[in-house]
């Protein structure tokens, strides 16, 4: 009995969002470069180990309360899913890449690949089993979990968590960092901005109709740390993790609502004038936020500047001249915009669990905090 | 298997259509099976179970009821009918052949009748049409109009030649059917026999065949078959007017309990498990005043009406066993409740708080025993003295005033008193200090800190009143006079259980609450004499009102020598030990620390130490009393100097029994109660300070409500008083309305009530409390036990109201003379009784309610009713018979009082002219045990004349004699309509006890 509660205090322990993230993206970049362990049988036990980490947890009420939800019952459907489609891309990629590193074409290429298919018995056929396959699982999943009525609804009674739906789950979490302009409306308008810019500025011809990774390193893992990282684990994080007055709660912890954690965060302006210099916050607005712009201004102005023009920095391979010449200065500046708004997400997230950060520029005058 | 290849078709492609065949077999068989458990899923219910199982058991009950109607038909009876039947059988074998040819015969008739009867109704059709043919022809002018009235009066004439054939054809019908009959007889009869015998079987029989379960009844509720006319199906109710709230809106209330609760509404089902039980007391509850067509179900026990299942009904349990018995209804060990409807169903016990959206302003709720005596305790304890409650504001404080309390009595009493005041006697008040479970050493230093600076303020701000010493009084005088002259109807010795313990048919002896007693409207005095000075105790006996205007306690009229002696027998109760508890010292330490608390909490720190250090001693334990007293509310019952216009502590409750469960703090008391409502209520009247346990709070922050002690019991009903405090609003169209009369009565029950009326008098079902002491008295005189009832109710005060007969005070006296009794109740009507209507100072205001509340009561007229004109011949003949049946025998008459035990005396005839209403009079004498059932007063005048005492008399007529003697008592005394011819004058007023000190 200790020992399992000593492991659910660890389970507990390590879910919480500074730790959880943090291994979560190191792992996503150890796995891109693990490419023996992308086989179907690494594959299928991983995702047995996952199958069996979630039913034997199923015998912790508070896991079970959570996971039974009718609404969170697909959000751990589409999890296994996810998992199993990007690992079939992967692996598919990766098999190719070692094809082509021997001289062969990828397996899309192959004779046998390219062959058409009958529309008609083929493909009906197919679909029609699909329709019928798909109207089982329906039909099974709505006796099984009941869509919930719940109270009539009530002002003067807000429901505690107070959630929204699961795919803007990750804007919600956003918000415990940035102020809500900034992730309730820039930052989604970013996304679908820099989707539909993604024709634009990715002008790489190759894995055109083939999986590869290795043609593709850059683009793949950048939209793969977007989408895997900043989009699904929010998402899970925000199901599962999160509780009643929006605090963190472990997947075996008791969703207490009088749980109580001090969120002492400090503006960088309070950081340099009062705690660094020891004066008080200077009345003119813009003179109290002077450090804080003059960062922005470097991240926005300077950095994409700086990255431009070299393929080093301070030792570092993180220098983007590459794509400036390649994409030449226009599509480099959206480029570089969005993949500078994309990073701000997790270096603010670093900045507050390491220094309380709350506000690099504060100025609720205008509304204006980032 | 062979497959042909179509031209072109590649066969791996054929490989693989062959295995998906296989899939799509698979998956269509799943398909099909996944559509049938859908359909079942949605066809197989929860109520049809209940439904099914009801079937079975009214099928059960009517098979009982045939066999107990067949049980009824007497032997005798069956066995003559039986014979008859056999007589009927013979006689039609016997005329078999006769019959038979009669029987033709009448067959012949109805086929000739049948023939008859049609042509003649064609005929009629025929004439119609040829009249109309005619009448048009006539307008246009026609020509042919004459051929048509030609054609017109031949029908009319066959018409007529047809009526008489059919006619005939009947006659002759009805003599052959006669005919067939005749030779019938005695099997019709026996027929006609059988069938009155059996009716009742006959009908039950039919009534089984319908619900008994059939085939048809299968078929009509097979799936999808049953959307055309099942037999097992929901029911509704839907009362107008009545709207659950979801917040936005009020939805029209739709009740579906009677799908399940098959039996409610049925007699029969008494003993059959739930859901089946018949809903007791049906008459009251489902019909009469509340019929479930108006009021459905959820409108008296809450709940989800819409739900037809278990759970979603929102059922709460009663008891932590239910609760776990009801683990089956959710599939886990102990039952879950429905978490999203805000009026979950009342639990029982609590189903009559419900009442009092629909009674509001009743004093009393009929039949609603447990909500009565919640809110009389509500009353009794003062809740809404600390408690805001919508309705109660500007009540009188409960608790006594202490702006003048120095000259009663002493600080160390006060201050033992105010530590634990049920150490000295049964009390109200309740206990502000060491009462928590968890009292810590510290905290107890805390309180007698407190509890000192409290006496010392309420010391220094009292007036300080002397009182003279009383004259010397005989105690033992006293104490008679004390337990007869009616103290004992609203004050207590000690634990005094006569009148307030029930005694039951059966000889036991039920204990009710004392709290909610008549007799504990006014304070035990039990140690009187170790708390109040003697002087005091005397000024006040003979004038409470001069020392705290709004006291309750009436006017006795005591001379000065009774008051003397009622001072001197309670001065000598005593409560030595009370006295003799220590009074550890006000700490000067802890105070100073206390005090400091305060005064940081207000100003700065600096400051406060300032002025910590600028108090002295005296002003410090001042300070801390006043902030003591501000914290702890005792203003809140009290009247305390400095604290008039003070706001009282408590949360408001005018909405308690709507609130959600989710906004009660049950601290760290979860797992010892249910989540309930209810539950948290209980244990707040019992505990109030509770749930504070376990938390780590600072002194300013505990919860201050203090303990009453009440018992299980007492709190019980309390809760159901606070769940009656509902936000929910019965719209005025679903209410009924009160008339006029209903309202005065109200208002003069909220009087009675106020006043403490019911200690003396019996009114309704209720009071008169004071005869069992009465009656105490007579045993321990020795007085035979059979005879003390009829005694000790010739020595208390009159019943002022029969609810069985509807008639009392108001259809007895006249309203003038009522208001001025109630003014001055010293002119005695009844001048041997010890005990005496006190003068209860009323306003003029209350003086009218009271007297239009009896009148209402009884539904007389008022405030005049009707004066006879007076016969001087009745007059005479009315004297004759008062002589004769020697009235004055056992009555008063100008305050003379008769030669009798006092038990045995009757009312001052005197006053019958001011006093009664002739109508009334009429009413007594012809019947007075109906009137005050148990009176000493015999029927002198019997309904059945025969049986007349006096037949000579106007014809042994009870009427005329009644009115004769109406007529005679009409004229006696000050204030009779005539004098009477001849007879000798009674001797008028002047004579003793029309009531001492007068």
């Amino acid at each position: 009995m200790g020992a399992v509660n000593f492991l659910k205090d660890v389970v507990n322990f390590l879910t919480k969002p500074e730790l959880f993230i943090t291994f979560v993206a190191i792992g996503f970049f150890l796995a891109l470069r693990a490419k023996r362990l992308w086989t179907p049988r690494v594959a299928l036990v991983l995702g047995v180990a996952a199958a069996l980490f979630v039913g034997v947890s199923m015998l912790d009420r508070n896991f079970a309360l959570i996971v039974k939800k009718p609404d969170n019952v697909p959000i751990v459907a589409m999890l296994f899913l996810v998992g199993f489609f990007v690992w079939l891309s992967l692996y598919q990629a990766f098999r190719n890449d070692d094809r082509m590193a021997k001289g062969e074409p990828p397996v899309e290429g192959t004779p046998e690949e390219a062959e058409k298919t009958w529309v008609w018995p083929d493909l009906v056929y197919t679909e029609l089993l699909a329709m019928v396959i798909g109207m089982i699982v329906l039909v099974v999943w709505s006796l099984a979990l009941k869509a919930p009525i719940e109270e009539p609804a009530n002002p003067a009674r807000t429901p505690n968590p107070s959630k929204a739906p699961w795919y803007f789950l990750g804007l919600q979490e956003m918000l415990v960092y940035f102020d809500p302009w900034l992730a309730g409306v820039v930052f989604p308008s970013l996304i679908i901005v820099g989707l539909m810019a993604i024709p634009f500025i990715d002008t790489n011809p190759r894995g055109n109709g083939y999986f590869t990774f290795k043609e593709r390193k850059v683009e793949i893992t950048i939209f793969l740390f977007g989408f895997l990282i900043l989009w699904v684990n929010m998402v899970m994080l925000g199901t599962f993790l999160r509780g009643p007055n929006w605090n963190f709660f472990g997947p075996y912890e008791y969703w207490d609502v009088h749980k109580l954690l001090a969120l002492n965060n400090v503006n960088l302006s309070e950081y340099i004038w009062i705690r660094g210099l020891r004066w008080k916050l200077p009345g003119n607005m813009l003179l109290r936020e002077l450090p804080g712009i003059l960062l922005v201004l470097f991240y926005i102005v300077v950095l994409p500047g700086l990255l431009a023009f070299r393929h080093r920095i301070l030792g570092l391979p993180i220098g983007l001249k590459k794509y400036y010449d390649l994409l030449g200065p226009w599509r480099y500046a959206v480029f570089v915009m969005l993949l500078l708004s994309m990073i701000a997400l997790p270096i603010k997230m670093v900045l507050r669990w390491l220094f309380n950060l709350k506000y690099i520029i504060a100025m609720p005058e205008i509304f204006f905090n980032i | 298997m062979a497959i042909k290849n179509e031209p072109g078709r590649d066969p791996q492609m054929v490989e693989r259509t062959q295995k998906l065949n296989v899939v799509f077999a698979l998956t269509s068989i799943g398909l099909l099976v996944v559509f049938s458990l859908m359909v079942w899923a949605d066809y197989d219910r929860e109520w049809k179970k209940y439904q099914k199982k009801f079937t079975g058991l009214e099928v059960q009950l009517t098979e009982k009821q045939i066999q107990d109607a067949l049980g009824k038909v007497d032997a005798g009876r069956r066995a003559q009918l039986d014979q008859l039947l056999a007589r009927g059988k013979e006689e039609m074998a016997s005329r078999r052949s006769e019959i038979k040819k009669a029987e033709g015969a009448v067959e012949k008739i109805e086929g000739e009748w049948y023939r008859v009867d049609q042509d003649y109704r064609f005929t009629k059709a025929e004439i119609d049409v040829a009249r109309y043919d005619y009448e048009e022809a006539a307008r246009h002018g026609a020509g042919s109009a004459g051929k048509k009235k030609g054609h017109l009066d031949e029908l009319e004439k066959k018409w007529q030649d047809l009526r008489l054939k059919l006619e005939d054809v009947e006659r002759r019908r009805t003599e052959a059917r006669a005919r067939v009959a005749e030779l019938e007889k005695t099997r019709l009869e026996a027929d006609k026999t059988q069938k009155e015998l059996y009716a009742e079987k006959t009908r039950l029989e039919e009534k089984l065949k319908a619900i008994k379960p059939g085939f048809v009844s299968f078929v009509r509720n097979l799936p999808i078959l049953d959307m055309a006319n099942p037999s097992l199906k929901v029911n509704q109710i839907m009362p107008a007017n009545l709207f659950d709230d979801v917040i936005f809106t009020g939805t029209p209330k739709v009740d579906r309990c009677t799908t399940c609760h098959l039996g409610i509404d049925k007699k029969g089902y008494e003993s059959a498990p739930q859901p089946y039980t018949t809903h007791p007391d049906m008459d009251t509850y489902l019909r009469g005043a509340h019929p479930v067509e108006k009021i459905g179900c959820t409108g008296c026990h809450q709940g989800r009406g819409r739900a037809t299942g278990f759970q979603a009904a929102a059922h709460v349990p009663s008891t932590k066993e239910q609760e776990k018995a009801w683990g089956k209804y959710t599939g886990s060990d102990t039952y879950h409740g429905f978490h999203f409807w805000d009026q979950p169903m009342t639990a029982r016990g609590h189903t009559e708080s419900q009442c009092m959206k629909c009674h509001q302003g009743a004093v009393e709720v009929p039949k609603a025993e447990k909500l009565n005596t919640g809110v009389f305790l509500v009353e009794k304890y003062g809740c809404y003295g600390c408690h805001k409650i919508k309705g109660w504001e500007g009540l009188r404080k409960v608790g006594p005033d202490l702006t003048r309390i120095a000259g009663k009595t002493s600080e160390e009493w006060i201050y033992r008193w105010i530590k634990e005041p049920k150490g000295f006697r049964p009390t109200r008040m309740p206990q502000v200090w060491d009462v928590r479970i968890d009292e810590t050493e510290d905290q107890k230093a805390r309180n007698n800190v407190e509890a000192n600076a409290v006496v010392a303020y309420i010391v220094e701000k009292s007036g300080k009143d002397a009182y003279t010493p009383p004259p010397a009084g005989d105690l033992e005088a006293g104490r008679k006079t004390f337990e007869t002259v009616g103290c004992l109807a609203c004050h207590r010795i000690g634990n005094d259980r006569r009148g307030i313990d029930v005694a039951a048919p059966d000889g036991t002896v039920q204990k009710k609450m004392d709290a909610a007693a008549f007799r504990t409207h006014g304070p035990n005095l039990d140690g009187t004499g170790t708390k109040v000075d003697a002087g005091w105790l005397y000024s006040w006996v003979r004038d409470p009102k001069g020392y705290w205007h709004e006291t309750r306690m009436p006017n006795l009229r005591l001379t000065e020598k009774e008051a003397a002696d009622i001072t001197a027998y309670l001065m000598s109760l005593k409560h030595d030990d009370f006295m003799a508890r220590p009074r550890p010292a006000l700490d000067p330490k802890l105070r100073d620390t206390i005090v400091r608390e305060y005064l940081v909490a207000q100003f700065p720190t600096q400051q406060a130490d300032e002025k910590l250090s600028g108090m002295d001693d005296h002003a410090k334990t001042i300070f801390l009393g006043e902030k003591t007293i501000g914290r702890y509310g005792c203003f809140g019952c009290h009247n305390i100097s400095g604290f008039e216009k003070t706001s009282p502590i408590g949360v408001e409750l005018t909405e308690e029994g709507s609130k959600l469960v989710e906004r009660l703090d049950f601290g760290f008391e979860e797992e010892n109660i249910p989540h309930t409502l209810p539950a948290w209520v209980h244990l707040k009247v019992k505990e109030p300070r509770i749930y504070d346990r376990g938390k780590s709070k600072k002194p300013e922050e505990l919860l201050r409500m203090p303990k009453f002690w009440v018992s299980d019991e007492e709190a019980d009903s309390i809760v159901t008083a606070v769940l009656s405090l509902t936000k929910e609003q019965i719209p005025l169209a679903a209410q009924k309305q009160l008339s006029a009369d209903e309202r005065y009565v109200q208002k003069g029950q909220r009087l009675v009530r106020n006043f403490n009326c019911q200690g003396c008098h019996q009114i309704g079902e209720k009071g008169g409390t004071i005869k069992a002491v009465v009656a105490s008295h007579l045993e321990a005189a020795g007085v035979d036990s059979a005879s003390i009832p009829s005694q000790a109710m010739g020595l208390s005060p009159p019943l002022l109201y029969n609810a069985a007969a509807k008639i009392g005070e108001g259809s007895r006296v006249q309203t003038p003379w009522l208001h001025d009794f109630l003014k001055d109740p010293s002119r005695k009507i009844r001048p041997w009784l010890d005990l005496r209507m006190p003068t209860f100072e009323f306003t003029e205001d209350e003086l009218n309610t009271l007297t239009r509340y009896f009148a209402a009561q009884d539904g007389v007229t008022y405030p005049y009713d009707p004066k006879p004109a007076l016969d001087p011949a009745m007059v005479a003949t009315g004297h004759d018979l008062f002589t004769k049946w020697q009235c004055i025998k056992c009555h008063v008459v100008a305050g003379k009082l008769p030669d009798q035990d006092p038990s045995n005396m009757a009312p001052d005839l005197a006053n019958v002219p001011i006093r009664l209403r002739a109508d009334w009079l009429s009413k007594w004498l012809a019947d007075p045990g109906h009137i005050q059932p148990g009176t000493k007063m015999p029927a002198n005048f019997p309904a059945n004349p025969e049986e007349n005492a006096f037949p000579e008399i106007l014809g042994g007529d009870q009427k005329a004699q009644i009115e004769a003697v109406r007529s005679y008592l009409l004229t006696l005394g000050p204030g009779g309509l005539a004098t009477r011819p001849g007879a000798p004058t009674v001797p008028h007023a002047k004579t003793v006890a029309n009531g001492p000190g007068q």
